[in-house]
């Protein structure tokens, strides 16, 4: 019978956490100084951890004495960690032992804890190592849920090691199964985690079970390269057990190969090996491979000798795939030799024992779990994507309230900013206003002020030497009155003292007048040269009186008051002569515009005079002087029976 | 049609009133500044006219000066409110 060769004892690599895993330390011996002097405490807990897992791989006996001082330290200290940690560590001593009874008490005694704990990573870590037993006793039903939780308890710890080996022992599951495509799925994800983790445990398992499936896929040479990588890294590391499981499947490929000499060398270091670890699953493992090995060189003797004591040992631990190899061997062993009742009983056997690990219900379990951890796993997805859109959404929603507060805020700091600017406008325009009208107000104050001084200082004035004045003229008058006996002349001279001291009144009062009055308009000055014509044309009835005014003239035109003033007198002066000395009929005072200046004549038709002849009078320098006095021109021009014209032309000032 | 969120909604209205808010302060503040603006313009307008007047009256004064009659006396009129 041939049976199928797929199942030949392929030895994949379950990875148990904290046990078959990159736990030896470098320097032992330092670490056992250690552990001799530290206090009982804590750390010392974790040290008998570490030691203990330490000596599982390299020397497994002295690994025991290590875990269970570290548990009893841990229960006194009430440290639970510590107690399940070291629990878990003495479960892979067992293990190793290939003890699983022993190894199932211990991972359940550290599944107490850590369930009371609710701790997670004892979840991911024990769970793992139990199934890992269950996977060797070809209990796959029970491997599988136990497999998920503990992926599960990897995620939630986001412990990329421990999902690419909860990913392996998964994957290997499904081999025994006989589902290749969903091995190789989930071996092919576990070594892209180690290989990206550099992790060496990792990568030995790794390169191992992918040598498995290259094996199923029957390419021997890439199987034999596959496991030479493991095999390096494992010797480099010292894990016997790993080194073991590597010459064995090396050596299955050569028997493939149909190379017997060089697949016996490798069954023989592997059986070897595995003597010195006393790893008893693996020496039942390799029994049957050599048994396999000589079958199909067909030495049956030999044979049947390596398969029944791979049987014995398989029997004695229940290691039921080895079993199942076994049967299937013997039943072809038999065949061989022509025994074909023990060929159809072992045969029997092995398909009993094949059906018990492969049933549909078996199948269905593991299917249902899968799903069910599938379907959990998209449920947790659909969660995280509605929280995560939630966030956002919160977020968007944040985001908007800071920008309408932001928005609102510059709305009141711009309308604040107008309006303290609207503000200060008003108080700078009003400021401006007030400083204009203060200004207006001092500038009038000071001028009224200097005005109203001046006048009083003028008012002093004319009373205190107006009145002196007056005293003169009073005085001479008394003196005249006094002594009627004078003679002419000194009455003539008192007469023109008395007329000069009046005269001297009458410019003072006119001084004082122009001091305080500072302009007289041309319209001002017509008027009072009208009212004066007025005036004499009352004093005297016989004489015709014309005043003609030129309509160009601007009769707002400003004189200066003592330039008003002289013009006035000047006119007075004149017409005065006239009325005195010319006998004339008709006296015509005009005044017109000339180039740049006022023309003012005072023409009469009278007697005239011969200049040459009569010196000049007062009146005749008075008016010279005042025409001076105000830069303008005056000219007297008579002939005898010809009339007199005095002329007085004035420069306008530029306005 | 979308209704605003809660957030947003007191804070339009927040924005809102603290602006009316504001706006009837500086209302306020400005109508009182004004006033006594108004006061103090009436205050320097009555020192102006009373100036302007006091310059008119010794305008008049001066202007009443006859040159025939020399009327001095009258013409300067003293004002002895006028503080100098």
């Amino acid at each position: 019978m041939k049976r199928n060769n797929i199942l030949f004892g392929i030895f994949f690599t379950f990875i148990a956490s904290y046990a078959y895993s990159q736990q030896t330390v470098k320097n032992i011996d330092s670490l056992l100084i250690v552990l001799n002097e530290s206090p009982a405490d804590t750390s010392k807990v974790t040290l008998f951890r570490k030691i203990a897992a330490h000596y599982n791989v390299v020397h497994l006996d002295s690994a025991k004495g290590f875990a269970e001082e570290g548990i009893v330290l841990a229960k006194k200290l009430n440290y639970t960690d510590g107690q399940w940690e070291n629990l878990n560590v003495l479960g892979n001593y067992y293990e190793r032992k290939t003890d699983y009874e022993n190894a199932l008490i211990n991972y359940d005694a550290a599944m107490e804890l850590i369930e009371a704990a609710n701790s997670i990573k004892g979840i991911a870590v024990v769970k793992n190592n139990i199934a890992t037993i269950h996977i060797r006793k070809g209990e796959y039903q029970k491997a599988i849920p136990l497999l998920f939780e503990a992926l599960k308890a990897e995620e939630i710890l986001k412990n990329e090691n421990g999902i690419a080996q909860a990913y392996n022992n998964i994957g290997i599951v499904y081999y025994y199964m006989q589902d290749f495509d969903k091995t190789t799925d989930y071996l092919t994800k576990a070594l892209l985690i180690q290989e990206g983790l550099g992790n060496f445990d990792g990568l030995i398992n790794g390169y191992n079970n992918v040598g498995a499936i290259h094996i199923h896929q029957e390419k021997y040479k890439e199987a034999i390269k596959d496991y030479e990588k493991a095999l390096s890294i494992s010797t480099q590391i010292d894990d016997k057990i790993n080194q073991a499981i590597e010459l064995s499947n090396i050596g299955i490929c050569w028997t493939k190969l149909r190379d017997f000499e060089k697949a016996e060398k490798f069954y023989n270091r592997s059986l070897a090996l595995r003597d010195v670890i006393e790893d008893t699953n693996g020496k039942a493992n390799s029994l049957v491979n050599m048994g396999e090995l000589f079958i199909e060189q067909g030495e049956y003797t030999k044979a049947e000798s390596y398969l029944k004591g791979g049987l014995d040992l398989a029997n004695q631990y229940d290691l039921k795939k080895i079993k199942e190899t076994a049967f299937a061997a013997l039943s072809e062993l038999y065949e061989g030799k022509g025994d074909l009742k023990r060929s159809n009983s072992y045969l029997k056997n092995f398909i009993q024992l094949k059906d018990s690990i492969l049933n549909e219900d078996n199948a269905r379990i593991i299917a249902e779990v899968e799903t069910k951890y599938e379907s959990e796993k998209k449920e947790n997805e659909i969660l995280r994507q509605r929280a995560e859109l939630v966030e956002k959404d919160l977020e968007v929603r944040q985001k908007n309230t800071l920008i309408y507060g932001a928005f609102g805020l510059a709305i009141l700091l711009g309308l604040l900013g107008y309006l303290v600017y609207n503000q200060q406008k008003i108080k700078n325009n009003q400021v401006k206003k007030e400083g204009e009208l203060k200004s207006a107000l001092v500038k009038i104050e000071t001028q009224n002020k200097l005005q109203e001084q001046r006048l009083r200082i003028s008012r002093d004035l004319h009373d205190n030497i107006g009145s002196q004045l007056t005293f003169i003229i009073s005085s001479i008058d008394n003196l005249k009155y006094g002594f009627k006996d004078m003679g002419d002349k000194l009455s003539g001279k008192l007469s023109g003292i008395s007329d000069f001291t009046s005269q001297t009144i009458y410019e003072l009062r006119d001084t004082i007048w122009a001091m305080n009055k500072n302009n007289i308009t041309f319209e001002d000055l017509q008027a009072r040269i009208s009212n004066f014509i007025d005036t004499a044309k009352i004093a005297s009835e016989k004489t015709r009186f014309n005043f003609d005014i030129d309509s160009n003239i601007n009769v707002a035109y400003l004189f200066t008051s003592v330039e008003g003033m002289n013009i006035y007198r000047i006119i007075q002066e004149a017409v005065n002569n006239a009325l005195k000395y010319s006998e004339a009929s008709e006296i015509i005072v005009k005044i017109s515009d000339g180039e740049n200046s006022f023309i003012i004549s005072i023409n009469d038709n009278g007697k005239g005079f011969d200049k040459e002849k009569i010196k000049d009078g007062n009146g005749i320098l008075n008016m010279e002087k005042r025409g001076r006095e105000i830069g303008a021109n005056v000219e007297i021009n008579s002939l005898v029976s010809n009339g007199t014209t005095v002329r007085i032309e004035i420069p306008l000032k530029d306005s | 049609m979308k209704v605003m969120p809660l957030d947003q909604l007191v804070i339009v209205l927040t924005v809102i009133s603290i602006s009316i808010g504001m706006w009837l302060c500086f209302f306020l503040k400005n109508n009182q500044v004004n006033q006594l603006h108004e006061q103090r313009l009436l205050i320097l307008g009555d020192e102006l006219a009373v100036n302007k007047l006091q310059v008119l009256i010794r305008k008049k004064g001066l202007d009443s000066y006859k040159f025939l009659s020399h009327n001095l006396s009258e013409a300067l009129i003293i004002q002895p409110e006028i503080n100098i």
